[in-house]
């Protein structure tokens, strides 16, 4: 209370000032004055700390407010709200005349030639160039507003740099830069400047298979460029300079539009009509409501973001699926399978799915399918860690800890693990199948058998790895699996020489090599008639020497033959399949049927395409694909085509091919299918003759066999209405 | 020990006034606001800036009167107002009005205090 006298709640004038009374009022009483009415000199100075405190707590909550782009009022803050959600406002348009004018002699005129003035204005050619006859009425389109330039010297050429070119201190009232006659150099290169994703075809120029573009981002009286090095973002490695040409204007050109022309060509003006008016930027109220369509993985969206999620990728290093589709131009039917490098993060989806928005803008039908993700595993190793195990994959898989994979194909280790100190080519799954080892013996074939303390469950052909033993560390394949026990290729047999009295009660067994034991170890023998073990009792040894040791058993006779194993007696061993699969998961996107959509409303949710992120879906291998098809159902609002179904009925469909029932519906016209748990009819077909219970399929129908499953090669989405698409904003997995 | 206390508004440092000296104070304080003139109370103090161009006579004097009793009255509870010992006296010659507000301390003294105030343009 004493340090903190009005609470971070209070906003009110009643509470800060109950706040600060309360904070006198706690004071000693002979050090605080008592009178807390209206009139007193302490209550004055209390409601004016309150009411510079109310202030201050407005002030607060209105930048708090600008801080949401539904509340924010300021046109400032609405701009730049709105570039942070992705929404780029189109630029101003400067005011466009059409001339009649009649030449005294032959004229040719050039985009961006001056042809006059309007009062302060200069008045520029555009439409193309057009040759003007001498003596005779022609038409002329042209732009009316004052070209300016600025050239900006590079420090370095630093790669994504983002200039800002800033006309707003030039004049008064200050100046709306327009879009015709536009131009950046940079260096000697002419870039294209777009606002729109989706004008990278319409207006992207290329060098080589290299598009070669600027973003632009409009503001009032300022535009940003963002130029990156990247494939897209390409930019002469060599200029030291950008020369950014644009058209200004003021908001008082309207009033001196209706004035004419002076002409600075050699021609008489007929007449004059307005055009075009010209526009200012978007209005704040008409850029809040675009703005609401951009969200982009509920975040906030930074300048840097624009340089890498626009311009840095698409077709860059490793990203062969970009090429693909870019491919979607000579082959519309191409199937695209978005394959996926280990380093493929969500941002890189996210410039895919831009990429192939702008192609749908183009009305170009886009295939999207589901690809498994998935690492090959090469082995599972015990890490020494408690509930652990280490797997191994066949290439570095750029998975990070802490994230969820699914482990499959393997005969242990299948199932979903969320893994941890994950590096290059390995991670941690908290699962551990360590066994315990009880004894190593002969198995009397060259071979050692390992009995584990509890049934192993595994398999002729499995890997083990053996650990904590003296003698049998390794990875072995295992062979004459029982209950228990299996067999490792492994012999540390050694070849007895004799046996003789050790002279205390015990027996001297000696080899002709060193046998490498220590005294205290335990060694199984067989193949003697006097010393042999029984069952799993074992020899503990003593008074070694390289190449004799003593054992607790009375002296016999010296067999001169027989077989010495040394038996750890201990250790453990984990399955290590040796192999599977770390399934990341599949990239689920959607195919389009688009029946009744024409280009044009395709074009026209241009606009919406950059929030249609959320179309890549990540989708756990654990939902299969009947699920999304009805998860999908619910979420999109259209149908989506259940993804499999039982065949009850093969018949002859009385033209050459079969016809198939099944109880659930049926397939698309079209639709590709495998069909899967027939005698004769496995295989991939495409439907035809789609009716409420059967279809046909390209198929000489021979018997009925009366079972099996017909199932999608992919979802694919009933889009009467695609734009609902743009509702999918908010499902991952 | 006072049983009022208030910080002295004419002094730059901290010194309390105390009892009588607080009412005195107070009473100032409400005459001499206007309505409207204080944050986020704007019924405090009384309205005589409007009956100050009036025509200078009885009727005036007697509203002034009235709003500047009441006004005291509703701001300062601790105080009775004694009205047959408070009067305004206009003064058309020198164009003011001589006013006294006469009252009685409550839980403090049986003695009349007088808040003599000369109303003025």
């Amino acid at each position: 209370m004493a340090n903190n006298p009005i609470s971070p709640q209070s906003i009110s004038e009643e509470s800060i000032l109950a706040d600060l009374t309360a904070y006198v009022q706690s004071k000693p009483e002979y050090s605080r004055w008592k009178d807390f009415l209206e009139g007193s000199a302490g209550q004055i100075v209390l409601e004016l700390i309150a009411g510079l405190g109310v202030f201050r707590a407005y002030n607060e909550l209105a930048r708090r407010l600008e801080s949401y782009l539904d509340f924010a009022r300021l046109q400032s803050s609405v701009y730049e709200l709105a570039f942070d959600r992705g929404f780029l406002v189109p630029p101003a348009e400067a005011p466009e005349l059409l001339l009649s004018v009649t030449p005294n002699s032959l004229i040719t005129l050039n985009d961006g030639d001056l042809i006059g003035t309007l009062q302060d204005y200069s008045v520029f050619a555009i439409g193309g160039t057009q040759i003007l006859m001498a003596g005779v009425s022609q038409a002329v389109t042209c732009v009316v507003g004052n070209f300016e330039d600025r050239t900006l010297t590079l420090a370095t050429n630093a790669q994504f740099s983002t200039v800002e070119v800033n006309f707003a201190t030039d004049a008064t009232p200050r100046k709306n830069l327009a879009r015709q006659l536009e131009q950046l150099k940079f260096g000697s290169q002419v870039l294209f400047l777009i606002d729109d994703i989706t004008q990278i075809s319409e207006r992207g120029a290329f060098s080589g298979t290299t598009p070669i573009y600027v973003i632009r981002r409009a503001l009032p009286f300022e535009a940003k460029l963002y130029i990156g090095n990247g494939t897209l973002g390409w930019f002469d490695e060599t200029a030291t300079s950008i020369e950014y040409k644009t058209l200004t204007f003021n908001d008082d050109i309207q009033s001196k539009l209706s004035t004419n022309v002076t002409l600075n060509i050699d021609a008489t003006l007929n007449s004059q009509t307005i055009l075009s008016r010209g526009s200012i930027l978007l209005a704040t109220e008409a850029v809040r409501g675009l703005a609401k369509f951009f969200p982009i993985d509920g975040r906030v969206v930074q300048d840097g973001d624009y340089e890498r999620v626009i311009l840095k990728y698409y077709g860059s290093g490793g990203l062969d699926v970009v090429e693909d589709v870019f491919a979607l131009n000579t082959d519309p039917d191409e199937q695209v399978y978005l394959l996926t490098a280990p380093a493929f993060g969500t941002r890189d989806l996210d410039n895919i799915t831009t990429l192939i928005n702008s192609r749908i803008a183009q009305g170009i039908e886009v295939f999207y399918h589901q690809v498994p993700e998935e690492i090959p595993i090469i082995h599972f190793i015990d890490n020494g860690i408690a509930g652990k195990t280490t797997v191994r994959t066949s290439f570095n898989h750029g998975l990070s800890s802490g994230r969820t994979i699914v482990i499959t194909d393997t005969l242990h280790y299948d199932g979903s693990y969320v893994i941890s100190n994950a590096s290059a080519d390995v991670f941690d799954i908290p699962i551990n199948l360590e066994i315990s080892i009880l004894h190593f013996a002969t198995n009397g074939a060259g071979g050692t058998t390992v009995k584990a303390s509890v049934s192993h469950g595994l398999a002729n052909g499995s890997t083990v790895q053996i650990l904590d033993t003296t003698h049998y560390n390794n990875s072995y394949v295992i062979s004459n699996v029982a209950g228990t026990t299996f067999d490792i290729p492994i012999n540390l047999g050694l070849s007895i020489a004799h046996f003789a009295d050790n002279g205390g009660g015990g027996t001297t067994v000696s080899f002709s090599t060193n046998h490498g034991l220590i005294t205290g170890e335990k060694v199984q023998i067989t193949g003697t008639t006097n010393y042999n073990t029984v069952g799993d009792n074992r020899y503990t040894i003593f008074n070694v020497t390289p190449t004799t040791y003593d054992i607790p058993v009375a002296f016999v006779a010296d067999d001169a033959t027989g077989i010495s194993l040394v038996d750890d007696v201990t250790g453990t061993f984990i399955p290590d399949d040796a192999t599977g699969n770390v399934n990341l998961g599949t990239i689920f996107t959607c195919k389009f049927n688009a029946p009744g959509i024409t280009s044009d409303q395709i074009t026209q949710a241009g606009a919406y395409f950059s929030s249609l992120y959320k179309k890549f879906f990540r989708v756990p291998t654990t939902i299969s694909t009947a699920d999304l098809a009805v998860k999908l159902s619910a979420l999109l609002g259209i149908q989506v085509f259940p993804g499999t179904g039982p065949i009850t009925h093969f018949t002859d469909n009385g033209g050459g091919g079969t016809r198939v029932t099944t109880s659930v519906t049926t397939p698309a016209n079209g639709s590709i299918i495998v069909i899967t748990g027939t005698t004769n009819y496995n295989g991939t077909y495409t439907v035809f003759n789609s009716a409420t219970t059967t279809f046909d399929i390209a198929k000489v129908f021979s018997v009925d066999d009366a079972t099996g499953n017909w199932a999608y090669t992919d979802l694919i989405l009933s889009a009467t209405n695609f734009l609902k698409l743009v509702d999918v904003l908010s499902w991952s997995n | 020990m006072p049983i009022y206390s208030d910080l002295d508004e004419s002094k730059i440092t901290a010194v309390l006034l105390v009892d009588i000296q607080c009412i005195y104070q107070s009473i100032n304080n409400i005459v001499n606001t206007v309505k409207g003139e204080r944050l986020f109370k704007p019924e405090f103090g009384v309205d005589l800036e409007s009956l100050l161009f009036e025509l200078i006579n009885d009727l005036t004097a007697f509203s002034i009167f009235s709003e500047m009793t009441a006004g005291v009255v509703i701001w300062e509870p601790r105080i009775l107002i004694a009205f047959g010992q408070s009067s305004i006296t206009p003064d058309p010659a020198n164009f003011k009005y001589d006013g006294v507000v006469a009252f009685q301390v409550k839980n403090l003294t049986n003695q009349i205090f007088q808040y003599i105030a000369t109303v003025t343009q």
